[in-house]
């Protein structure tokens, strides 16, 4: 079964009396374990498909069916449960909670899933450790690096064991050695744990660690590359 | 909800993700309940300075009466002393102190002036703990028994019939028989009061010699009991009553209407006066996670992103007020207590003696602690805080997460 199923997918955007078409009858289907890349110029649709995978936006028309749901049956409230519990996101702005440390930015997520305490203070300390945090726990996002939030902001979308990660434009902040060890770490975690990842970019190196590129033009898939 | 104390900890360090602001908003709730609750407990002492002004003079905490007595205070509507029964009844039932009084109203003479007043025939002894004179200041000496032959009579009083202590003066009031009684007395002391009017309506004689003059027998006025706590009185009256269905039993708050009907109004004005602080410092805490909204939109939309639910981010941005205003109201709840414990020797109204005089206030008011007052103006702060707090807790619920996270919120 396909881990995401689109069919017909549109997007049209109203700003006043102008309507932006950002994605335009997109099919696509994802099995599990793939790590897929997203690629195309500023204003191709790899946001707003993201989004829609994300079940963070709905679709103007067509359907998105995640794992075996179809997200336009679901409640917010089930949507919500379903991010909770299924997908785990990585921003290009990292966007880890500042209050919070970094081990507690990767632990919010398994608190709101009533996780028991011991139980996520190891898990947070092991996914820390496994991106290469190890000794900055304590430290908050102000006093990291832009490379090592975006692998708090990793640690945080893998911790709970999703079924997808997305991840938007993952190393856009980053210079491109940081750039290559982020995505070769992404790349390692969806070989050791066989969790699916999409990520978009438009860096011809980053896009190089992909096993399966969807480039994309003006709201439509134009081509599908595999390595 | 599992993951509230997550939520709990999340609004507390939101709260101080902008210090200044925060200390701010939470200046104004400490200022506003402060204010609040220190002039609430000045308004509460100065109602509670009259009641224990009227309590202490003559009324008492509970008074017993013949039947129309009050209504008509003649000697003929006595009744007998209390027999031990009676007594060991009443204590029983709370009642501390007893003094049996002969009270009919009468005149005073002297050589120079006549004046209007209240006769009192009391036993020296048992006034002791239920009225002022046993413990006023006197110039001259109190009434040693109740067959003391003396007449001790306010100092406004001597000025006002322009005599002086060890003169005498004759009072004349109406017999039980229903016939005018007179006897002339040796002023033997001057007692000053917290009030003029009481220097100058109440004159002080045995008991036994009212009793002889009035041609009473051993029967007396009234009773007036004295309780722990005068705000304890009305289950006691009832019992009092019911044991004693022929006598009016009547209690302080019955006899001293004016003191009752300030207390109302004040609880109305203090209401008022609540809401008022109340509203303004609402807005406060309102444009505060208002602001604090607008300034992590961005990260409102990757709370969603992550999962949180918008009734999550409703309990979020309500915690953050409800913490805020349980630090404010600890805060000035405690700068409220300093307030009223600095106070705590008094608000002297010397200076305005004779406005508070007319307005029947003492001339020092002593805040009281009305915790009460309190418990309302911090629970109206706490529903108003909240309730305010829904409606950027609404708006933030409301974000669109793609829109939040890019910025375009």
């Amino acid at each position: 079964m396909n881990i995401v199923e689109c069919k017909d997918l549109s997007k049209i955007y109203e700003d006043q009396s102008q309507k932006v078409v950002a994605l335009n009858s997109v099919s696509l289907s994802i099995v599990p374990g793939e790590f897929v890349s997203f690629v195309g110029p500023s204003g191709s649709g790899k946001t707003t498909l993201l989004n829609l995978i994300g079940a963070l936006d709905s679709p103007t028309s067509g359907s998105i069916i995640l794992d075996g749901v179809d997200l336009s049956t679901l409640s917010n409230r089930e949507q919500s449960d379903l991010r909770l519990r299924s997908i785990g996101f990585v921003f290009q702005a990292y966007n880890l909670i500042p209050v919070l440390s970094a081990r507690e930015n990767v632990e919010f997520v398994m608190h709101l899933q009533g996780i028991r305490a011991d139980e996520r203070r190891t898990r947070a300390k092991e996914v820390l450790i496994s991106v290469g945090l190890e000794g900055l726990f304590d430290r908050r996002p102000g006093e990291l690096s832009g490379g090592q939030q975006q692998r708090v902001a990793v640690a945080r979308a893998i911790v709970s064991k999703p079924k997808l990660v997305l991840a938007d434009e993952p190393t856009a902040n980053l210079d491109s050695t940081t750039a290559q060890n982020l995505i070769g770490l992404m790349r390692s975690l969806n070989e050791k744990f066989g969790i699916t990842f999409i990520f978009s970019t438009h860096d011809p190196i980053v896009m190089g660690f992909a096993r399966r590129v969807v480039k994309l033009r003006d709201g439509a898939i134009e081509e599908e590359v595999r390595a | 909800m599992k993951s509230i104390l997550l939520l709990f900890e999340f609004a507390f360090r939101n709260i101080w993700r902008n210090p200044k602001r925060s200390i701010v908003t939470l200046s104004a709730i400490t200022v506003g309940i402060c204010s609040a609750v220190v002039l609430s407990s000045i308004a509460r002492g100065l109602s509670r300075g009259m009641a224990e002004n009227a309590i202490k003079t003559l009324t008492g905490h509970i008074q017993i009466h013949a039947p129309n007595f009050l209504d008509d205070p003649t000697p003929d509507k006595s009744m007998n002393l209390l027999g031990a029964n009676e007594i060991s009844f009443l204590t029983q039932n709370g009642i501390k102190k007893i003094a049996a009084r002969v009270r009919i109203p009468g005149m005073a003479m002297s050589e120079r002036e006549s004046y209007g007043l209240v006769l009192v025939g009391i036993s020296p002894i048992e006034e002791s703990g239920v009225s002022f004179i046993s413990e006023a200041p006197i110039e001259g000496r109190m009434l040693t028994s109740e067959s003391d032959p003396g007449i001790v009579v306010g100092q406004d009083l001597l000025r006002v019939l322009k005599t002086s202590v060890g003169k005498r003066i004759v009072v004349m009031a109406q017999s039980s028989e229903g016939k005018i009684a007179d006897r002339g007395f040796k002023i033997v002391g001057a007692f000053s009061a917290e009030l003029r009017s009481t220097e100058k309506s109440f004159a002080f004689i045995g008991r036994s010699v009212a009793q002889e003059m009035l041609l009473m027998n051993h029967n007396v006025s009234e009773f007036v009991l004295r309780i722990d706590n005068a705000e304890k009185v009305a289950p006691i009256v009832e019992k009092i009553q019911a044991r004693f269905p022929e006598f009016e039993i009547k209690s302080w708050q019955e006899l001293e209407p004016l003191v009752m009907a300030l207390r109302k109004v004040q609880d109305g004005f203090l209401i008022i006066w609540f809401f008022i602080v109340v509203l303004a410092v609402s807005f406060g805490v309102i444009n505060t996670q208002l602001m604090a909204i607008f300034e992590r939109t961005r990260e409102l939309g990757v709370l969603m992103a992550l999962g949180v639910t918008q009734f999550q981010i409703v309990i979020i941005v309500c915690l953050e007020s409800f913490l805020m205003l349980v630090i404010g109201v600890l805060l000035g709840n405690a700068l409220g207590l300093c307030g009223v414990f600095y106070l705590r020797h008094g608000i002297d109204l010397t200076a305005f003696a004779a406005a508070s005089e007319q307005l029947g206030f003492a001339r020092i008011i002593f805040p009281h602690v009305f915790p009460r007052d309190w418990l309302i103006c911090d629970l109206l702060l706490f529903v108003m805080g909240i309730l305010g707090s829904f409606y950027p807790a609404y708006l933030a619920s409301r974000l669109n997460p793609v829109e939040a996270i890019s910025g375009r919120a």
